[in-house]
């Protein structure tokens, strides 16, 4: 079976890269050189693909979906059947967490489970306190880990692999245990 | 990295679940940054099922098949950090003995994920189950 890990999040908060670090393929990436000076020469302009073959029958997708509003008809194209989405937020970014909100509700508001991570890039430049955050989330109902990653990194990476798999069988442990 | 997390994450390994914690159950509040202090990978799989409800030690032991020790420290630390809400456990019901066990696509994905730490010399971290 396929399953699609969503990664969306704001220009340059590391989505490519988090695909290419995790995928198994050649990543398709949709990159042009960018018009505005946004720290990096290339930016994303639709859907970053990579994938996880996990044997016979079996793999996850990557799609990696820019979150600026203006790409929303992509948003359409992949927010269907998701397993699990991470968003990627640059540390400097997160003083506006109502635009977050919006963002994640797109894509995990009317699912019945998928698991949220969120992935905070470049706090070597700004640090966060990750737990005002997560207050500030759990307030408008947003209960996700909130992790310090570089993208670049694999380390990073199969944090929120593993914590997303760790999300889906404790949904399952709960299940269970409501069941009994 | 902040250093005294790390030194915390490192050092509350108490060989016993600390007296205020026995006989509750657990939950947790937020997740720490396991992206800034250094970790076990059973830690996360502890984490995702404290996060779901309130859950008693058993029922810990049971569903993630983890050690004693490994338990405790977590448990242990999250309380520290302020990272857990407790409250007694009124009607622990016995879990079965079992642990829980990933199938299909999932043990498949652990797998990958353990393969992948392997493959990763900056992983500073152990991989409990399944190791």
């Amino acid at each position: 079976m396929y399953r699609k890990l969503v990664v969306i999040g704001d220009v340059g908060a590391g989505k490519s890269t988090l695909i290419r670090t995790l995928s198994e393929i050649e990543t398709v990436d949709t990159d042009v050189t960018s018009s505005k000076n946004i720290g990096k020469p290339l930016t994303t302009v639709g859907i970053d693909y990579g994938r996880i073959t996990l044997g016979e029958g079996d793999a996850i997708g990557l799609y990696g979906v820019p979150g600026q509003k203006r790409y929303s008809f992509i948003w359409d194209m992949v927010k269907e059947d998701i397993w699990a989405c991470i968003l990627l937020v640059k540390a400097e970014h997160l003083r506006a967490p109502d635009k977050l909100i919006d963002l994640i509700n797109v894509f995990i508001n009317d699912k019945e489970y998928c698991p949220l991570a969120i992935g905070v890039t470049h706090t070597d430049i700004k640090a966060i306190n990750q737990v005002v955050i997560q207050k500030v989330l759990q307030e408008k109902g947003v209960n996700a880990p909130v992790f310090s990653v570089d993208a670049r990194k694999k380390q990073s990476s199969l944090l929120l692999l593993h914590t997303l798999l760790s999300m889906h069988n404790a949904n399952d442990f709960s299940k269970r245990e409501n069941m009994a | 990295m902040s250093s005294v997390k790390d030194y915390m994450w490192n050092t509350l390994c108490m060989p016993d679940l600390h007296p205020e914690l026995k006989g509750m159950a657990y939950k947790l509040d937020y997740w720490p940054d396991f992206g800034r202090v250094t970790y076990k990978h059973s830690f996360i799989d502890l984490c995702a099922l404290l996060s779901t409800q309130y859950v008693s030690y058993q029922q810990l032991k049971s569903f993630s098949g983890c050690s004693d020790e490994t338990i405790s420290h977590l448990l242990n630390t999250l309380k520290t950090s302020n990272l857990l809400s407790t409250k007694p456990v009124t009607n622990d019901r016995v879990p079965g003995t079992n642990p829980f066990s990933l199938a299909g696509y999932k043990e498949k994905l652990m797998s990958f994920l353990r393969s992948a730490y392997g493959r990763n010399e900056q992983s500073s971290a152990e991989l409990v189950r399944g190791a």
